[in-house]
This record gives C-alpha cells, sequence and structure tokens, in this order.
C-alpha cells in the first residue's frame, strides 16, 4: 500500500537481517520466545547459585559464636548482595523465564507482541546482572538490600559499591518494564480465538498481573534511584539532613516499590501451583474465577500496605494501626487461594510426582510464612520482632519456601516440554525431601534465636547468649539444602542431554501448551487453535479421545506460509550500549569525564537507529 | 472495533490481534500508566519537601508567574497543533501538515527558550545590596515580595547572593528534578558542569 507521502531520508545502512539457524550467532539473535526463556532459566538459575554461595559463606560465618571467617565489611556486602542478587536476578527473571516460554503457549500465539523487545529484555538483564555481580571486585554494595539513607550517602559510603548498586538497578528495571509491558500487550491482544479473559489458564492471568504491577512499581524506585543519583553524583539534598532533607522519604519511596514486589515474587509462584495442582489431581482447578480475583484483590491491596516495612520508624500511632489492618486485609484474598488449592486436590486423584510434591511443599511452606506475616502485621508486635532474624525466617519462608519451591514445582513439571525429555523421577524426589528437610532446618531456628534477640545482619555474636546451638543447626541445614541442589543439577543436566525422549502430554495436561510437540516447534502452532471453554486441551481431549494428540513438529509441508520475525542483532547492542554507558556513569572519571557513558550512549543509539530501520529479509 | 488503520507501514500488524487494536498503541497506554507513577514519585517528592527548605531562595522569591503562564500556554498550544499536524496527514494535506509540523517545532523550541530563561534566571537570582536601598535587580521587576526580600537581604547576605542551584536548598534540588525531568537538556548542562 502507499507509504508516507513524504520522502524521508533514510541513509544506506540498512544491515540484512542475521541468519543464523543453530550456534553460538543464533543464541545471540535469537527473538525466538522460548530460546529467550531458556536463556533467561540457565542464567537465573546460575545467579541463583552465586546467591546462595553468599548465603552459605554467612551461614558458616554464623555457625558459631566469634567466627572470623569473613571480616564485618564482607559480610556487610555479603547480606546486601545475597537479598538483591535473589530478589532481582534470581526469583524475577527465573519468573520470566516461565512467562518468556509459557505465556504464548498457553494463549495460542506463534510468538510475543514484540519479539525484538523481548531479547532486548533479556540481554538487558544480563548486563545489570553481570554489572551488580562484578562489582565484588573492588567492593560491593554494603548498605542492605533497601539501601536505606543515610547508609548510601556519599559521606557514608563513599566507594563504588553503592554506584554500581543504584545504576545496575536502573538497568535491571528496564530490562523489567520492557518485558513487562511486552506481556501486557502479548497477553491483551494476542489470545487464540475463543481464549477469552476467563478462559485463560491460571499462570497467565498471574503474569499479567504481576507485569501491571512491574508497569506501575518499578518507575517509584526507578524515581528513588535517580534522587540517590543525584545526591551522590551531582551533591543534590534529596537525602542530605544537614538541607532539611529525609531519610524516611527514601523509605516511603523504596516500600512503596518494594511491597508490591514482593507480590512480583510470589504471584508467578502461585500461578504455577494453580496450574501444577489441578493436573496432577485430575480435577479443575476449585473456584478458578475465586482465584483470579483474589490476585487481582492482592495486585490491588498490595499498593496499601508499603508502610507495615515501618512500623518502628515513628510514623505515629494513627498509621500504624491504619497499615496494621490493612495488612491484616490483605491475608483475606491469600487465604482465599489458600484453601481454593486444598479444594483442589480434595478429592483427586493424586498422583505424586515430583512437581506434585514441590506444589505441596510450596502450600506449607507459604503458610508457615503466611503466620508469621501475620504475626508481623500486628504493630506492636512487630516492634518486638524488627531486626531481630524473626524477620528472615519470615521472608524465607515466603521467598524460598514459597516462590522458589513453586519455581521447582515449574522447572519440573514444564522440563519435558522445553527439553524434550524426561527426567528422573527418583532423583527429583530425593531433591524434593533435601528441599523440605533442608529449608526447615536451615530457617526454622531462626524463629527461635529471633524471639531471643537476636539481631539480623550482624556478622557475629559473643558466646553466652544463647544462641549457638540454633544458629549451629541452622548452618548445618545449608549442606542439606546444597546436596539437594546438586542432585536437582545432575538430574535435570544429565537428563537434558540423554535422558528419554518426552511425550508431548506426559502429565495429562490441561493447558494449550501441551498440545503441541516437545519441545515446540519454533512457530509453536501450525494451526491457531481455536479456543472453546477453559482448560480447553482438557476438554478437546474429553470430548474427541482419539484426535490425533500432538501437532508435527513442523515437517515443512504446513508451515511455508507462516511468518515468523526474524532474528536480530539489535536487540544486543542496545543492551550492549547502555551496559557499557552504566559503567561510564560509574567510572565517569577515566581519562576524559563521561567519556566511556558517551561511548555508550553512541552504541546504544546506533543499536536503536539500526533497529528501527530494520527490513526484513524476503521469504525464499 | 476492527480498525484497518496503519497496518500498511508495519509488518507486524498483518497479524491478527484478539482486540483489534494496534500493539503498540497498546503498549503506548502502558507506558503512560508506567509514567504516571514516574512522575507522581516525582510530584510526591516536590509536595513532600514544599516550604521545608533551610535557606532560600525561596520559590515565592524567584517565581515569575505570568512568564510561566505564558509559556505553558505556548506548550499546550504545541500540543494542540501536533494533534492538527496527524489530522491534516490522514487526509493527505501534506501543505497543511508541513505547516503544522513547523509551527510545533516552532512553539516547541519557544518553550524551550522559555525554561532556558526561567532556569538561567533562577540560578543566577541575587539580591544586590549594595544598591539595594529598597531596589532589587531582578529582570528589572519591582513588587511588594522584593521589597520584602530586599529588607531579608540586608539582614543576611550570603545565602540570597548564590542564586538558586540544585545544591542550594530542597527547593533547587526538587524543582529542578522535577521540571527537569522534561527538559533532558538540562542534564547535560549539569554533567558538563561537574
Amino acid at each position: 500500500m502507499s507509504s508516507l507521502p513524504i520522502p524521508i531520508p533514510i541513509p544506506n545502512i540498512r544491515i540484512p537481517r542475521p541468519v543464523h539457524p543453530t550456534g553460538i550467532w543464533s543464541w545471540f539473535t535469537t527473538i525466538d520466545h522460548k530460546r529467550i526463556g531458556i536463556l533467561y532459566g540457565i542464567t537465573a538459575f546460575f545467579l541463583f547459585l552465586s546467591g546462595g554461595v553468599e548465603a552459605t559463606l554467612m551461614r558458616l560465618q554464623l555457625a558459631g559464636p566469634e567466627l572470623g571467617i569473613v571480616s564485618a565489611a564482607i559480610y556487610n556486602q555479603l547480606f546486601t548482595m545475597h537479598g538483591t542478587t535473589m530478589i532481582f536476578l534470581a526469583i524475577m527473571p527465573l519468573s520470566a523465564a516461565f512467562f518468556n516460554y509459557l505465556i504464548p503457549l498457553q494463549i495460542g500465539a506463534r510468538d510475543v507482541a514484540f519479539p525484538r523487545l523481548n531479547a532486548f529484555s533479556y540481554w538487558t538483564f544480563l548486563g545489570g546482572a553481570l554489572m551488580l555481580k562484578l562489582s565484588w571486585i573492588g567492593g560491593a554494595t554494603d548498605a542492605g538490600w533497601f539501601g536505606y539513607a543515610p547508609l548510601t550517602s556519599i559521606d557514608q559510603n563513599p566507594g563504588k559499591g553503592i554506584d554500581f548498586w543504584i545504576i545496575s538497578l536502573q538497568i535491571l528495571g528496564i530490562a523489567s518494564l520492557a518485558s513487562a509491558f511486552n506481556f501486557i500487550v502479548t497477553i491483551i491482544n494476542l489470545r487464540a480465538p475463543g481464549m477469552t479473559w476467563m478462559r485463560l489458564p491460571l499462570f497467565t492471568w498471574m503474569t499479567f498481573i504481576t507485569a501491571i504491577l512491574l508497569v506501575l512499581a518499578f518507575p517509584v524506585i526507578t524515581v528513588a534511584l535517580i534522587e540517590l543519583t543525584f545526591d551522590r553524583y551531582f551533591g543534590f539534598n534529596f537525602f542530605n539532613v544537614a538541607n532539611g532533607g529525609s531519610v524516611v522519604l527514601w523509605q516511603h519511596l523504596f516500600w512503596v516499590f518494594g511491597h508490591p514486589e514482593v507480590y512480583i515474587l510470589i504471584l508467578p509462584a502461585m500461578g504455577i501451583v494453580s496450574e501444577v495442582l489441578p493436573v496432577f489431581s485430575k480435577k479443575p482447578l476449585f473456584g478458578y474465577a475465586t482465584v483470579v480475583l483474589a490476585g487481582v484483590i492482592i495486585a490491588f491491596m498490595g499498593w496499601m500496605v508499603w508502610s507495615h516495612h515501618m512500623f518502628t520508624v515513628g510514623l505515629g500511632p494513627v498509621a500504624n494501626t491504619v497499615f496494621t489492618i490493612t495488612t491484616m486485609l490483605i491475608a483475606v484474598p491469600t487465604g482465599i487461594k489458600m484453601f481454593n488449592w486444598i479444594g483442589t486436590i480434595w478429592g483427586g486423584s493424586i498422583k505424586l510426582n515430583t512437581p506434585m510434591l514441590f506444589s505441596l511443599g510450596f502450600i506449607a511452606m507459604f503458610l508457615i510464612g503466611g503466620l508469621s506475616g501475620v504475626m508481623h502485621a500486628v504493630s506492636a508486635h512487630d516492634a518486638q520482632q524488627q531486626d531481630t532474624y524473626f524477620v528472615p525466617a519470615h521472608i524465607h519462608y515466603v521467598l524460598f519456601g514459597g516462590a522458589i519451591m513453586a519455581i521447582l514445582s515449574g522447572i519440573y513439571y514444564w522440563f519435558p516440554k522445553y527439553s524434550g525429555k524426561m527426567y528422573s523421577e527418583k532423583e527429583g524426589k530425593i531433591h524434593f525431601w533435601l528441599m523440605m528437610i533442608g529449608q526447615n532446618v536451615t530457617f526454622f531456628p531462626m524463629h527461635f534465636v529471633g524471639l531471643d534477640g537476636m539481631p539480623r545482619r550482624i556478622y557475629t555474636y559473643a558466646e553466652g547468649m544463647g544462641w549457638d546451638l540454633w544458629n549451629a543447626v541452622a548452618t548445618a541445614g545449608v549442606f542439606i539444602l546444597i546436596a539437594g541442589f546438586l542432585v536437582m543439577i545432575n538430574n535435570l543436566g544429565r537428563h537434558w542431554r540423554n535422558g528419554p525422549t518426552a511425550p508431548s502430554d506426559p502429565w495429562d495436561g490441561r493447558t494449550l501448551e501441551w498440545s503441541i510437540s516437545s519441545p515446540p516447534p519454533e512457530h509453536n502452532f501450525d494451526e491457531i487453535p481455536v479456543v472453546t471453554a477453559l482448560d480447553d486441551w482438557w476438554v478437546t481431549k474429553q470430548d474427541s479421545p482419539n484426535r490425533a494428540v500432538p501437532v508435527s513438529g513442523g515437517s515443512g509441508d504446513e508451515t511455508h506460509d507462516i511468518h515468523m520475525p526474524q532474528a536480530s542483532y539489535w536487540p544486543f547492542v542496545v543492551a550492549l550500549g547502555l551496559f557499557v554507558g552504566a559503567y561510564g556513569v560509574v567510572f565517569n572519571d577515566l581519562i576524559f569525564p563521561y567519556l566511556i557513558a558517551g561511548i555508550g550512549l553512541i552504541i546504544t543509539f546506533i543499536g536503536v537507529y539500526s533497529w528501527s530501520l530494520e527490513p526484513v529479509n524476503d521469504p525464499e | 472495533m476492527a480498525t484497518e488503520v496503519n497496518n500498511d507501514t508495519n509488518h507486524d500488524d498483518h497479524e491478527y490481534t484478539t482486540t483489534g487494536l494496534n500493539h503498540r498503541k497498546m503498549l503506548m497506554w502502558a507506558f503512560l500508566g508506567s509514567d504516571c507513577m514516574f512522575f507522581g514519585a516525582l510530584i510526591a517528592t516536590y509536595l513532600v519537601y514544599q516550604g521545608k527548605s533551610l535557606v532560600g531562595p525561596y520559590p515565592v522569591d524567584v517565581f515569575d508567574i505570568p512568564v510561566t503562564s505564558v509559556s505553558t500556554f505556548v506548550l499546550l498550544m504545541s500540543s494542540m497543533s501536533m494533534v492538527l499536524a496527524y489530522a491534516a496527514l490522514t487526509q493527505n494535506k501534506i501543505s497543511g501538515f508541513r505547516i503544522w509540523m513547523a509551527s510545533t517545532a516552532i512553539m516547541g523550541a519557544t518553550f524551550i527558550g522559555f525554561q532556558v530563561y526561567e532556569f538561567s534566571s533562577f540560578s543566577t537570582f541575587h539580591v544586590d545590596i549594595e544598591s539595594c536601598n529598597e531596589k532589587i535587580v531582578k529582570h528589572g521587576i519591582f513588587d511588594e515580595y522584593e521589597e520584602e526580600l530586599c529588607a531579608n537581604a540586608k539582614e543576611d547576605h550570603v545565602e540570597t547572593h548564590d542564586g538558586l542551584q540544585p545544591q542550594t536548598n530542597l527547593f533547587g534540588t526538587t524543582f529542578y528534578t522535577l521540571t527537569g525531568f522534561r527538559y533532558y537538556l538540562y542534564y547535560f548542562y549539569l554533567i558538563k558542569k561537574e
């Protein structure tokens, strides 16, 4: 059709699209959501292990009183990096791996709405993650994962660690926002015909809610970090008490972001569990609409509870009472989900496969974490628990026992789909029991020492405080967890390469991803499915049991008129430019002020420019 | 509602979409939601620190409402001419499109000019004590505020002599950050200054 009537001068620098079906370059230029999902998953899993190494060092240091395995300064860096890593570099991207791999499959689409933006999200995330982890060289951030002012001020903390933390979080924020925009549009706009909102798989629903939370929560931390950057780099007064600034403002901004953030971490996990339980109970999810509504309410109320992180700041009795009440109220939709999950397995014909075990483990562990959460909600009670080990006990029950258990459930559940192979059920179960025992041995004693008054974030403690035994027990538990993860890595790593071939639908699944081959062909669906019911694939199997189950793996015949988005160099280049630019901001005094930042900016600009003018190769 | 507009320029849009709406338009709406929170947080910071500056110059010293009103009017009109330009384009009226685009650019430049003037007048704001004699040197305007200021300045020279820099007080910090985020140019100025 007619192009723009005005001739726009376009310089002739249009590099053709890359064509690398295999090999290392195919991974750098891929925009296939499934490959990006795998990249996300593997990267995040290694980052998760790095956070685990940090945690192990801390537990070794605390194994007995007055140990000297690490210094106080290193210990501060360890707990800060551990928290930041696990939240931003492990749980969030592990969830993102599932979003990427599964959302198009679950809604019956061939890719996400913006495939190149999706690749950009991954590479940007990788840049931010590398930047944060590499800050160990020369001293990492040590102000806690929440970076309270004035611990982060240039006077108190002149090192580069804080700068690395600020800038890498900004980069990770760009990645998360780009990915959230992408999934919002994908879920609204690329649902297969007949896939109405109330037929969406639960995981897709929770992804949608999470993406909206991301879009609304991340700008707030972006602003807080910008303000902190200006304070540190240009001597602004945002958090400078000497000039009237308020350190409590940082806490408000941080937790206005930070509390929705915990739902960003847990809602995808709840989505995974809501997928696994019905399949292994052979029952539809109990009260589907209620579970969806509870998720929406959690997302909405998640904005009204942030000050429960600040009960001891001194906001006054009215504020504390209001936030106590809202915090208790938000336990209600979570409780609704709990009862729905129990209702789902109630009376079902339960198969205790590894994914099911992890999901059941999630329910038990998350319940314990939820109960200590309701204890924190009482502001008077919270004053006793603030900054004690009771809080790490809570957070690890909800994030390790909760989010990580659910993610592991998902890793096993969809393993046949993304690898095309079956894992060893026996080793999976060993992993599960090591995890269940290990985490309770590690984290449950933290309740005891916490109520006994042991402060968190101390690098050692005196003998005779009565904390020796439970700290030693907690440290011992870490080794059970390590053993568990070694079993998992061995199991999945070995079987990914040469396990038995997985059928397309090994669990007798309910959602569309099980209707196609394992692993799915690049174009996912030979024909876009027409959805007629909730749990459409299950209904299809009941109605016509003789129907040929999987679609073909792309023999070529039926695929010739499917136009898939083509690979691209530019998402990687733009992300590289941001990475270089971010380093340039931290090291802004090398050779010439902001020289490296300028180079990064130029690379980014070239990348964005070429991206928008990228040609489409002619299909032959 | 199925809209066929825009399908010609964009390869991706050939595909079926559930709502019939363009992907990019929807992304823009999501982005605007995000932007609301971004500026919401910046404005919240400004409001929290309103009246909390320990030293001058204070808003009342530097703000010049008539100038700001004119520049705001120009900014709003530039959005309108942008809309008119787009309308002309959809009707294939190229000369109209060119006129409205050009006027958008001119009004945009005018607005930035006002902004440069405003920022530079704020940052060089001072009260001339030597020749004060109840008279203020500030854009040549004289009113009650300035009279009062002059009296204050006599008691307390140092602060009012410095102009309003982002580093001066909370007002400078929050004002330049909030308004400056619309004019990224200022940050290049800042970086250069460092």
